[in-house]
């Protein structure tokens, strides 16, 4: 006899719901409208196989995204609970406030300097990150009516952001595997890696100008399976697409906790973005909203 | 084969107990009773699904395991709502 969640079920039944775990676990990872990098979740990833015949193959794995450095070139993550406190604002041991380091994005100018923690992957380890879309929120500075200045606060908006025409499309990554000292634990992480924003990104993510590396399929293929050398894995790394190609409208602000996160959310007092020679609206009015992406 | 009691709901389906509102998704899995269910309050979604204890007694679990009271309560909400739509 055996105990699932602590109820009393036959073998058979307790192998059923084991079987049943793993289908699930398959079935949700490619069933979510938002993933929020927060909560250093697992996300779909393609990586490079090889069949037996040698000839090239795809699988699609799921990591946590959240890159753990190899702790020969961070040792201050051992554990797993090193990692948990690490990842957000902290005490240090002096008792000083330090910013968490969540390693979700890795930055492409910087991949391969010598002393970065994403510089191996980089070079052995790239893989592509499954998207639908993705989410940034632009900030706008209200003016003060009494003194005409522009207000220290933004209102922010957020935006989903992807490929016209396409429902998927892949994000460059790059993944390590990690081990917990005290535990064994052994878990493949990955980062997306990000460019500077293109005309497009840059007045939608505008206090930060980046965007993820998003890849054409030529590119991505090239990505996980070249044999690249330093100069071309920089060019993909640091690749910025057109922004014709991209597709997007504005969502409610509370979309994170809505049922229908993806549902477009027009806002009138939003200005519209500017793009040259282009009719890119931010979103249609409400009552008349279909998305573009599903 | 006898009919699932749960076809009649449909894939998809919503309702509000207690004040919160769950949105229910039928997982398509053949043979396997299971929802995924989202919760309008803060509490993070599940997965629940129909198993047979040691007794032959049906009863609701998580999937993966560690929310097993929670599974129930959201399990017997499920049917409540697909007897209220009976009705």
């Amino acid at each position: 006899m055996c105990y699932y969640n602590g109820q009393k079920v036959t073998r058979d039944e307790f192998i059923r719901l084991k079987h049943l775990e793993k289908l699930v676990s398959k079935y949700q990872f490619l069933n979510r409208d938002v993933i929020n990098g927060f909560d250093f979740g697992k996300s779909a990833v393609l990586i490079p196989t090889k069949k037996e015949n040698g000839q090239e193959d795809v699988e699609l794995v799921q990591m946590e995204w959240g890159f753990i450095p190899d702790p020969l070139t961070w040792p201050f993550w051992e554990t797993r609970e090193q990692v948990n406190v690490g990842r957000y604002p902290h005490k240090d041991h002096r008792g000083n406030f330090v910013e968490g380091l969540n390693f979700l994005n890795a930055v492409s100018e910087e991949i391969l300097f010598k002393n970065k923690v994403y510089r191996k992957a980089a070079i052995d380890r790239r893989c592509l990150f499954l998207s639908s879309g993705f989410y940034e929120w632009r900030h706008i500075f209200p003016i003060n009516k009494k003194t005409g200045e522009r207000r220290k606060t933004s209102v922010k908006y957020p935006y989903r952001i992807g490929l016209k025409d396409r429902e998927f499309f892949w994000m460059a990554g790059i993944w390590q595997q990690w081990e917990d000292a005290e535990t064994g634990e052994v878990v493949d992480t990955a980062a997306i890696v990000t460019t500077k924003a293109n005309q497009l990104m840059k007045q939608i993510h505008n206090t930060k100008e980046r965007q993820p590396t998003m890849l054409s399929d030529g590119l991505a293929w090239e990505w996980i399976f070249g044999s690249l050398n330093e100069k071309r894995i920089q060019e993909i790394a640091s690749w910025q697409i057109p922004y014709e190609e991209l597709d997007y409208y504005t969502l409610a602000k509370d979309f994170l906790s809505s049922h229908d996160p993806l549902k477009s959310y027009y806002y009138h007092d939003l200005p519209p973005l500017e793009v040259p020679g282009g009719d890119l609206n931010t979103a249609v009015p409400a009552g008349d909203q279909q998305l573009g992406l599903f | 084969m006898a009919k699932d009691p749960f076809d009649s709901i449909g894939t998809q389906f919503s309702f509000v107990a207690h004040n919160v509102t769950l949105t229910c998704e039928r997982l398509n899995l053949p043979r396997v009773i299971a929802f995924r269910v989202a919760f309008s309050s803060s509490r993070l979604p599940i997965v629940i699904t129909k198993a047979k204890g040691a007794d032959k007694s049906n009863f609701w679990t998580s999937v993966p395991e560690g929310r097993q009271q929670e599974a129930e309560g959201v399990g017997k909400l499920i049917e409540e709502h697909l007897k209220s739509k009976d009705q």
